[in-house]
């Protein structure tokens, strides 16, 4: 027994040793600078875990973290509108590129949230049937010209095999804007 | 205590490493993400109006801008040069320190437009890593460079500073999967368990929500199988919180390490958020030194070569260095004609001195190893292209140097470098102290 705790103790010994040794292998100022980057890394993660924030690039990861209980949903879409008055949904990030489908509906959420939304809305559609109009002249979506853009947001009640995609519950006119 | 702490701090941290392992994850990292950041274009950004602009904190908190796209467009030529020279080495640690600070910024600025996604903030917590460290030191130009001019053939010896990089990623990994579990236990409890949560949420990510669209519709299959979503969502909460487990048991490791990327993947071809820069970061989970010497030891990569230079010739001596940092597979063996002469010439007495002096010879199954057919001479341009065959770099240049002419040219090409080298024209390198 008492053998043990000797070799125990002669482990320990060791292994801390070694924690020195590796410790002095690389120079006092790297050192400092080495250490000082990884409690910042360490600091700065468990900061934003404890109080639920986020401040890029550290984050508490929070997406999908809440309970999903109600049947249904919305969501901001873009419609494009031909010439001949037919509505299209922009449903693929090629026709909206660099935005998609998740960043682009929670930004304009976030607009209309604001107390001159629906002005900032029409802005940000202005923005986003140039940008259409560029990637379909550069080939970048096969998309037919369109002469408006609408924005609706759209509740669809979640279908077992998402059979609904193109047929929401409701469909609620926000903005228009044309070129 | 405070001994102990800092000493298993220490360890952790500083625990001397291969630097070919550090080297061969820059290589990778860095290869993986320029490879995928080209086509990607940030100069539309600047392009949106202010109302778009919505900047996070690191952005609004030192004033940082959207710049306009024509300036975006420079920075973005020089971030992906700075990827790209990163990956192969040349110039590296300058090369790592661009890539870190551009691409933060350009990295960063999409997160200012409405949403901030987290695909890539460990892409910018390795970056940053790696400018810090000395990852060039192995499988780099910049490290073959300062070999053939220190004249030293030895790979730098085992350090911390080879290590720290490497659990800084683990550590900064952990911290992701570990606050994801987290926050997910805090928010909703078991609930996100053992509810009907995760069905409905693969199935709502099946109407185009998200920022990638699903690989598949096995998702819908999954939420119709609600005791099959349940074990998921018990697989997912269980990975994320143990993953920091990782860090400090090697069984864990084999486990967890696994699972996290299983559980990406899963999430990518289920749901679609699009992780994949997230994935390049697994490169460091690999003790790569360790696989490359297993790889050495269980798969022969064709026969020895014996590479005669002439060691009065800097030329020639460097250029031997240059294939020993190369040899990954432990093929090459050298010998020096002007001090190794009278050893050769009695194992292999046809060889012709003046002939070895004036052009590389490689000798091909030194040992007459009976599985490669016995031994054969070869000089000069066919020297180097024998070399190439067990040389892991060389293979990317094999294809050519076999198509029609290009050994025609190659032997007049080496046939006038070698006739125009003297020993004045190309002093051997002081040796490294």
């Amino acid at each position: 027994m008492k053998q043990n705790v000797a070799k125990d103790r002669r482990l320990k010994r060791s292994s801390a040793e070694r924690g020195l040794l590796a410790w002095r292998v690389v120079s006092r100022p790297r050192r400092v600078v080495i250490n000082l980057s990884l409690i910042f890394l360490i600091a700065g993660s468990a900061y934003d875990i404890v109080t639920d924030q986020e401040h890029w690039p550290f984050s508490q990861y929070p997406m999908f973290s809440g309970v999903w209980r109600s049947p249904t949903f919305t969501w901001l879409r873009l419609f494009g509108v031909t010439a001949d008055g037919h509505e299209f949904p922009l449903d693929a990030n090629r026709y909206i590129a660099p935005f998609d489908q998740s960043r682009l509906p929670k930004a304009l959420r976030r607009m209309l949230d604001e107390r001159d939304g629906t002005a900032r809305a029409r802005a940000a559609l202005a923005d986003c049937l140039a940008r259409y109009e560029e990637l379909r002249r550069d080939d970048r979506h096969d998309g037919p010209p369109i002469v408006a853009m609408r924005l609706y947001e759209l509740e669809w009640t979640i279908d077992p095999q998402a059979d609904n995609l193109n047929e929401p519950d409701r469909r609620r006119f926000i903005a228009e804007v044309r070129p | 205590m405070i001994r102990a702490a800092v000493a298993r701090w220490n360890r952790f941290w500083f625990e001397p490493g291969p630097a070919s392992t550090l080297g061969t994850c820059r290589l990778l990292f860095f290869g993986f993400l320029f490879l995928w950041q080209l086509p990607h274009d940030f100069t539309p950004w600047g392009a949106y109006s202010s109302v778009f602009w919505m900047p996070i904190w690191l952005f609004d908190t030192f004033g940082i801008p959207p710049f306009t796209p024509h300036t975006l467009a420079w920075i973005q030529i020089a971030w992906k040069a700075a990827l790209f020279l990163s990956a192969v080495g040349l110039f590296t640690r300058p090369a790592m320190t661009i890539a870190f600070v551009l691409g933060g910024y350009l990295m960063g600025l999409p997160h200012n437009f409405g949403q901030t996604q987290h695909f890539d903030t460990l892409v910018v917590f390795a970056s940053g890593a790696l400018a810090l460290s000395r990852a060039g030191d192995a499988c780099s130009l910049d490290a073959l460079i300062d070999a053939s001019a220190r004249r030293s053939a030895h790979p730098p010896a085992d350090d911390g500073e080879y290590t720290w990089p490497i659990r800084f990623v683990w550590v900064a990994m952990a911290l992701a999967f570990g606050a994801a579990g987290f926050a997910k236990l805090r928010h909703s409890g078991l609930e996100w368990i053992f509810s009907s949560n995760l069905a409905m949420l693969l199935l709502r990510q099946q109407y185009h929500i998200s920022d990638g669209e699903p690989l598949t519709n096995w998702g819908i299959w999954v939420a119709n199988h609600r005791p099959m979503a349940q074990v998921m969502a018990a697989s997912a909460v269980a990975i994320e919180s143990l993953f920091p487990l990782a860090l400090f048991s090697r069984r864990a490791r084999y486990v967890l390490v696994p699972a996290g990327l299983a559980f990406l993947i899963g999430i990518r071809t289920l749901m679609g958020p699009t992780f994949e820069q997230f994935m390049m970061c697994y490169v460091f989970w690999v003790p790569w030194s360790r696989v490359f010497a297993a790889v050495r030891q269980r798969i022969v990569f064709g026969a020895e070569r014996l590479v005669l230079y002439d060691g009065g010739c800097g030329t020639c001596s460097r250029a031997a260095i240059i294939l020993s940092r190369l040899d990954g597979l432990g093929r090459l063996r050298y010998a020096d004609v002007t001090s190794d002469w009278s050893i050769l010439s009695s194992i292999y007495p046809r060889l012709d001195h003046d002939a070895c002096l004036a052009d590389m010879h490689v000798i091909v199954n030194p040992g007459d190893d009976p599985r490669w057919g016995g031994v054969s001479v070869v000089a000069g341009f066919d020297a180097y292209r024998s070399v190439a065959w067990v040389v892991p770099l060389g293979w990317i240049a094999l294809p050519f140097a076999y198509v029609p002419g290009v050994a025609w040219i190659g032997r007049r090409g080496y046939r006038m470098f070698a006739s125009h080298r003297t020993t004045t024209s190309c002093p051997v390198p002081s040796a490294a102290k």
